[in-house]
């Protein structure tokens, strides 16, 4: 394929075509033409010369025979052409009759053809003509003509006029391709024309003008058509769009409804939660509740016993011998001395403060006992503030401290269902944990776990077991040796609402699981199946990560 | 090559030298008084017959095959010099010589060289035979005033000749152009 501007409108195309053709043409033309005109020019110089020579011959016949050789001389005077260089005539015998030319670039005649004809020696054309009258030679005609410079001149001139008529007719034919391009771009522009209205305006009713029955023509046409389908399908989309449209709006309405719904269900999620972590608090406030009253039944028997102890002592008996000595006044000695009970009131006396200091001491310990179970009370309840306090930020704690509280908060309910809690903690880094999260977590397990094992007959042994489980975890084991879990459960115990206990509000799992997972932790359960117990796993990350 | 080929060749570039003819001839024919007749005959001899190959006689007189006749008249100035000239026929065509004795023998004579020794009888030699197609050659002053075709004239040491293109045209007789063109038309010297 000849190379050709593609990137070029069509009218330049158009004109560069007919251009190139009619160059490619011309200039084979003129190839042919120059070629025709050297081979022309060389034959018409060989005729010409040959003709000369002939004439020449012919006319210095009668000198040559009458050895007349200013005859002779004018006759090669007529060969004043520019081409003749030089010429000569030489008789029969060798002699030369006259010769012609100022001897410039001569060449022996040595040179010359031996016979008669022509050779080309340099740029010069040598001819050689014998003489001859009827049937005898007379002599010889040499002639010399300058073929070279005549040649180059003639060559110059044919390729100057060749090199004027290619740029004259290019000229020409630019001209007039350039008037009749239009036969064939106009239309096309045209056509483009409106293709570009059309897809400026994106109005399809527009139609392009047919101009001509040509195959443009025929585009044109296939052109309209195509736009009426489009027109008729833009239609058909611009209605189905529109219905579209109000689908859309209506699925936005719905979306923006069920978005709502969503947020409805979002809040009612977080009061959930929000409900499983006070019900949380509620727990570990039962937990606190139940040790308080623990200690209070303590309180009350320390309480009830001093009460007794007053009603029942004898600090009264102490004013009525004040009474009795007060009767005796003046005759105190005589009455202590003679009376009865005048001599029985001083031991009495002694005996009662032996008594009295007795029942002191013995108060004064119940009441050191009274003041110390006041005491464990504020302490629960210090402990039961501490974590009341408002959650949400997380600090670095120290896993066993959090497990400690947990099992204080369960200690009574343990000792009273003679739970054994064996303990098994590692030396662990701290977490990085909300203390209210992991507190709930950990009572709520130990709650059940105590739960899952009040049915035990057998030992009711709790686990805990604290370590480190890779690089960044702090694992809490809790195993128990209850009930455990049917494999269908294990997965659903931490599902929100599920509970097996009679008055569960199957918050406490649901929650937990989430509260861990909310602190980038994970809680986790497993158990062999029914009376197997149950171990529940509670990764919680490291506080500070150690570095790499 | 026929002389109507040589002539149509020719006719531009001879036309002037045709044309110039009767001048040429009219001047020479005053410049060669005093001019010595008789001299080299063997070179006349030989130019006689030279002329025969640029003359051309009408079909009736020289007919193919049919010998040349040169005839001469008066005294006889070459000797043996046209014999031997004539035993060298050119273009086949065999030469006679007649040394002319009567009137009816001229007109015979495809060329009639008048010899020096018939100064006087030129001109009715001369008339004898015109109309007749024969060449005239003389060697005389007056000779082509006088109605002769070809005159010898001696310049310097070369030979010359003068040549009437009237009289030629008169004996009917076609004469190339070319030796028309050797015709001394004046003197070279000069």
């Amino acid at each position: 394929m000849i190379w050709f501007p593609r990137n070029i409108p069509i009218r330049r195309k158009l004109t560069l075509v007919v251009l190139a053709s009619s160059t490619a043409a011309l200039l084979v033309v003129s190839a042919a033409l120059f070629a025709f005109q050297v081979y022309t020019f060389r034959q018409n110089f060989l005729h010409n010369v040959a003709l000369a020579a002939d004439i020449i011959s012919v006319r210095s016949n009668a000198a040559l025979e009458f050895g007349d050789s200013n005859a002779a001389h004018d006759i090669l005077g007529t060969l004043k052409k520019p081409e003749f260089e030089s010429a000569w005539l030489v008789e029969a015998d060798g002699k030369v009759l006259a010769r012609f030319g100022d001897g410039d670039g001569d060449i022996p005649l040595s040179e010359y053809p031996t016979k008669p004809g022509y050779k080309f020696v340099g740029g010069d054309l040598l001819q050689m003509q014998e003489v001859w009258q009827e049937g005898s030679k007379l002599g010889t005609l040499y002639l010399r003509s300058d073929y070279g410079r005549l040649f180059a001149a003639a060559r110059n001139l044919y390729l100057g006029t060749l090199a004027v008529v290619l740029a004259l007719s290019s000229g020409i034919a630019f001209a007039i391709s350039s008037q009749l391009q239009r036969v064939i771009s106009v239309p096309i522009q045209k056509l483009a024309e409106t293709a570009r209205v059309i897809a400026a305006k994106n109005d399809y009713s527009v139609r392009a003008e047919k101009m001509e029955a040509d195959e443009i023509g025929g585009f044109t046409d296939t052109f309209n058509h195509m736009l009426e389908q489009i027109q008729y399908q833009d239609a058909t989309l611009q209605a189905v769009q529109n219905t579209l449209e109000r689908q859309v709006t209506e699925l936005q309405h719905e979306i923006a409804e069920r978005k709502r719904a969503e947020e409805e269900v979002e809040a009612l999620h977080n009061q959930l939660v929000e409900a499983s972590r006070h019900a949380g608090m509620a727990e570990v406030a039962t937990g606190v509740l139940h040790n308080v009253g623990n200690v209070l039944n303590s309180v009350n028997v320390s309480s009830t016993l001093l009460a007794d102890r007053l009603r029942k002592s004898r600090a009264s008996n102490v004013a009525r011998a004040a009474e009795l000595l007060k009767e005796r006044n003046g005759d105190m000695a005589e009455w202590l001395a003679k009376d009865e009970r005048g001599k029985m009131l001083p031991n009495y006396l002694a005996e009662l403060g032996k008594h009295l200091a007795t029942e002191h001491a013995e108060m004064t310990v119940e009441l050191e006992l009274l003041v110390k179970n006041v005491e464990h009370i504020k302490e629960i309840v210090a402990m039961q503030q501490n974590y009341a306090k408002v959650s949400g930020f997380t600090e670095a704690l120290p896993v066993e401290k959090l497990m400690e509280d947990a099992i204080q908060m369960n200690a009574a309910a343990f000792e009273r269902h003679r739970v054994r809690v064996t303990r098994e903690y590692e030396n662990v880094p701290n977490v990085r944990v909300d203390k209210h999260k992991v507190l709930q977590i950990l009572v709520n397990l130990l709650r059940n776990a105590k739960y899952a094992m009040d049915s035990n007959t057998g030992e009711r042994r709790l686990d805990l077991i604290v370590r480190k489980e890779g690089e960044e975890t702090v694992r809490v084991i809790v195993r128990d040796t209850g009930c455990g879990i049917p494999p269908e459960n294990l997965t659903r115990i931490f599902s929100h609402g599920f509970t097996t206990k009679k008055d569960g509000h199957g918050f406490g799992l649901h929650s937990g699981a989430l509260a861990a997972r909310e602190m980038g932790g994970i809680l986790t359960a497993e158990s062999e199946g029914l009376g197997c117990g149950a171990t529940f796993i509670l990764d919680l990350p490291i506080a500070e990560p150690i570095p790499t | 090559m026929s002389s109507r080929f040589i002539r149509s060749c020719t006719i531009l570039l001879t036309a002037l030298l045709v044309f110039l003819a009767p001048v040429a001839w009219a001047l020479a024919d005053s410049d060669t008084d005093g001019v010595q007749s008789g001299g080299d005959y063997g070179k006349k001899a030989q130019f006689i017959f030279s002329f025969a190959k640029y003359v051309l006689w009408p079909q009736r007189k020289l007919q193919a095959n049919a010998p040349l006749v040169i005839g001469i008249v008066g005294t006889d100035p070459f000797g043996d010099l046209l014999s031997e000239a004539a035993a060298s026929p050119s273009n086949g065509r065999s030469v006679q010589i007649l040394h002319v004795e009567e009137v009816g023998e001229m007109r015979k004579c495809h060329i009639l060289f008048v010899s020096h020794s018939e100064g006087t009888r030129i001109g009715t030699i001369l008339s004898e035979v015109r109309g007749d197609n024969v060449l005239t050659v003389g060697e005389s002053d007056k000779f082509l005033a006088k109605g002769g075709i070809i005159n010898f004239v001696q310049v310097g040491n070369d030979l010359k000749f003068q040549i009437s293109a009237s009289a030629a045209k008169q004996a009917r007789l076609t004469i190339s152009s070319n030796l028309l063109a050797l015709g001394l038309r004046s003197s070279p010297n000069q």
